[in-house]
């Protein structure tokens, strides 16, 4: 035994062995069902990772795995606690059709990982030197600090002037990154503060009145957004799809198939880059806005008749020409009045005062 | 084969090479045969050592402490504390309540989640005791010389609070969760202005190695960091707050209230997995103390310096256990555990002291000691120190005579130097420090921090 362990390539038998517990205790997260429980093996298993780090002697990424992915676990933890408080949730069962989709995203995740993995030409071949590579004296932290700070000291001797200047560290990085927690730590403690003070002192609003569940609108009106949507959507489509022009022109010209499509072209061309895809993100937006008609908002009628509106003054201004324009706010504003007359006739209570 | 004692002053020899050229090299000879400096059996005798050692300071310690604080409790409260067991002072008391912990019946309740029972108190213990494998005793005396050592011990010992609530959840039972949920909350949020606290010494020394910074503060008492400046003085009263509640001990032991939750998480523990828990909480209590002791007085280096004017003191970086001539750099090395060890005893007795006269706090109250006063306490201190070195104001050391220590901007200096150095010049210079051993260690030498690269 002796002679066994005097051959054996510790270290290789160490990262063997944290590899498996990080893998293994990652399986056990899948196939445990109860919450906590979860959370503690997540943490085992990124606790070996951070010990896989620590055997390849970057001792500060490891002690960071530890402090953010293990002790952010935590958090994960003390979730889980609080929602296991109910009994119905003790024992989470997964259904058939997340293990597949899981599956299907892990098992793809993995071949890209595994691909790129087996494409790294040194990671395939063993190093010749196995034997004389000395683990080096880990002093990762220094280089760190002092590149947040705004100095890379491995990029020194860098002989292009102007990469040099590029490499100047991650000052502004690191300043936009804490201003940014910075600001996430003050929206919480204010979202905190806001919620207590208004439990104490706001008298509380009169109680919203709750929708009312018997509201109900006609065929018609359902109809109208349904068909809305399609077309609004399909224009989008279209708008965006017109955007490969210059290939599509010259075949069109060429076969001269449909004359309203060559007449279409022909206008187009005349406009700008930026008209199809602004046109066709106002009929995204339309689509958004007929969505939140459905929901009963009358917001939504208003956003409705300002963005053909809009539309109109885009396509005015561009080199296209105002008659196009007009034609177009006449053609697209007159499914909107449409609608509004559907919305309002009708049956008493008309969808539009039920609306909110 | 060259005999043990002429190979005493050959320079850096890491333990595990002592174990295996001297010992197991005996050893061997017996067999008639001999083993190199890089046999692997060295290595793991060394690893065992090491390992025994720090296992005994937290478990003799944890006995040691919890006599002392029932001897501490009883002198607050006017009585005697234990007398009788181990004849003078009790002083056998905690083996005995060991022993009867060892023989109680181990119960582990109907519904609790009993993988997550059983393994709980070995969670807290070991993220307890993973962190000393990072705190050095005495120069270079650490199971691992970590470069962020500082960083390490703080992530490790976030991970304590994982038992507490995993006790808390599994047993099965409200108090127990509701003493977890506390720990959790208490310990999530003194997360925040210990971290603030720790990073005032690790800025001023512009290092995160626990050696680099003990060493630092070598010389007369003056030097260590508590007396930089007001600000780190101050915080280090914040320090010392933020440590008590982030090992859980009164007056922030919400998590065990007995008044309210009757022994909150480890209300349904019995035996020696309750007694795990008591380990943890002993040896961490041990490893802030160490801490505070390390990062604001001085570490190992006595309030003054005899041994670095008497030029025994090791180099920083000397881990050469087999000592400079005549093994005098070792008896200064052990010189330097025990001031280690009576600042930290005394760190722990001061928690005692705050434990057995102070009333326990209401939760909020914790929470408002926290967020209201550490945390902007910890950040105007950090604001405060950060312009004090930035302006170079001096210090109580400045003023102070001769210090027989190495002054901070010579070893900041070389330490970045050093650490960022790529060229050539560099190496050369890495190669011209491996030698300077035995030499005048007490002289402010700016080679020394070379000697940091010899190891």
């Amino acid at each position: 035994m002796f002679l066994l362990a005097a051959v054996l390539d510790w270290h290789s038998v160490l990262f063997l062995l944290f590899a498996l517990l990080a893998c293994g205790f990652a399986a056990a997260v899948l196939v445990t069902s109860n919450i906590v429980r979860m959370a503690f093996y997540l943490t085992l298993s990124l606790g070996a990772t951070a010990g896989l780090f620590f055997l390849a002697g970057s001792e500060f990424v490891g002690s960071m795995q530890l402090l953010i992915y293990v002790g952010g676990t935590l958090v994960l933890l003390i979730f889980g606690v609080m929602l296991t408080a109910q009994a119905r949730f003790v024992s989470m069962k997964t259904s058939a059709g997340e293990w597949v989709l899981g599956a299907i995203v892990g098992a793809s995740l993995f071949g890209v990982l595994l691909f790129a993995a087996f494409n790294v030409e040194d990671w395939r071949t063993p190093r010749p030197d196995r034997n004389q590579i000395a683990l080096a004296e880990s002093k990762t932290s220094t280089p760190i600090g002092l590149a947040l700070a705004g100095v890379r000291v491995d990029r020194l001797e860098e002989p292009n002037e102007q990469l040099r200047a590029g490499m100047s560290g991650y000052l502004l990085p690191f300043v936009i990154v804490s201003m940014h927690l910075l600001v996430v730590l003050i929206g919480a403690g204010y979202m905190a503060r806001t919620k207590r003070v208004g439990a104490a002192r706001v008298p509380l609003r009169p109680a919203t009145v709750a929708a009312p569940r018997d509201r109900r609108r006609s065929r018609l009106v359902t109809a109208g957004l349904a068909s809305g949507l399609a077309i609004n959507f399909l224009l989008a489509v279209a708008c965006f799809a017109l955007m490969q022009r210059p290939a599509a022109s010259e075949s069109a010209a060429n076969a001269n198939v449909n004359s309203v499509l060559t007449a279409i072209e022909q206008t187009l061309v005349a406009a700008p880059d930026w008209l199809l895809p602004t046109l066709g993100l106002l009929f995204l937006v339309n689509v958004l806005l007929l969505m939140v008609v459905w929901y009963w908002q009358k917001w939504g009628v208003i956003g409705l008749v300002l963005v053909p509106v809009v539309q109109a003054l885009l396509i005015g201004n561009s080199s296209v020409g105002p008659a196009l324009a007009t034609g177009f706010l006449i053609f697209a504003l007159a499914p909107v009045v449409m609608l509004i007359v559907l919305l309002c006739s009708g049956r008493r209570p008309t969808t539009w005062s039920q609306m909110e | 084969m060259l005999s043990a004692t002429s190979r005493l002053g050959l320079g850096t020899k890491t333990v595990a090479q002592f174990f295996n050229e001297v010992v197991l090299d005996w050893l061997a000879g017996w067999f008639g045969g001999s083993v190199g400096p890089n046999y692997w059996l060295g290595y793991v005798l060394a690893a065992a050592v090491h390992l025994g050692l720090l296992l005994n300071v937290v478990a003799v310690g944890a006995l040691f402490f919890i006599w002392l604080e029932r001897k501490v409790a009883g002198r607050i409260q006017d009585r005697l504390g234990p007398t009788r067991v181990g004849g003078k002072f009790g002083w056998l008391q905690t083996l005995a309540d060991g022993i009867k912990l060892i023989a109680k019946e181990d119960i582990i309740p109907k519904d609790a989640d009993s993988l997550l029972f059983r393994l709980a108190p070995y969670v807290s213990f070991a993220a307890s005791f993973a962190a000393y494998l990072a705190l050095p005793f005495a120069n270079g005396w650490a199971a691992q010389e970590i470069n962020v050592a500082v960083f390490f011990i703080v992530a490790v010992l976030g991970l304590e609070v994982f038992g507490v609530i995993l006790a808390g959840y599994a047993s099965g039972s409200k108090w127990s969760l509701f003493g977890g949920m506390r720990e959790a909350a208490q310990v999530v949020s003194y997360e925040v202005p210990i971290g603030l606290c720790i990073v005032i010494p690790v800025m001023i020394c512009g290092t995160m190695n626990l050696v680099t910074i003990g060493e630092m503060q070598a010389g007369l008492f003056t030097n260590w960091l508590i007396f930089h400046d007001p600000f780190t003085f101050l915080v280090f009263f914040v320090y010392f707050t933020c440590a008590v509640a982030s090992v859980n001990r009164a007056p922030f032991d919400l998590a065990e209230a007995e008044s309210e939750l009757v022994a909150g998480f480890h209300t349904e523990y019995s035996g020696l997995r309750w007694s795990f828990f008591f380990m943890a909480e002993y040896g961490s209590m041990f490893l802030v103390s160490g801490l505070a002791a390390i990062l604001f007085f001085g570490g190992w280096n006595g309030p003054i310096p005899i041994f670095h004017m008497l030029g025994w003191a090791y180099e920083q970086g000397q881990t050469d256990f087999t000592a400079t001539e005549l093994g005098l750099g070792y008896l200064a090395q052990l010189a330097g555990v025990t001031n280690f060890l009576l600042k930290t005893t005394l760190f722990v007795t001061l928690m005692m002291w705050v434990r057995w006269t102070l009333p326990r706090l209401r939760i909020d109250q914790v929470m408002t000691t926290c967020l209201k006063y550490c945390v902007p306490l910890a950040a105007f201190c950090f604001v405060g120190a950060m312009v004090w070195k930035l302006a170079d104001w001096p210090t109580v050391h400045t003023l102070a005579p001769e210090t027989y220590g190495r002054s901070f901007a010579e070893v900041r200096e070389n330490w970045v130097l050093e650490e960022s150095s790529v060229g050539n010049a560099s190496d050369e210079r890495r190669a011209g420090g491996v030698s300077p051993l035995s030499s005048s260690t007490g002289s402010v030498h700016s080679d020394t921090t070379l000697a940091q690269e010899a190891n």
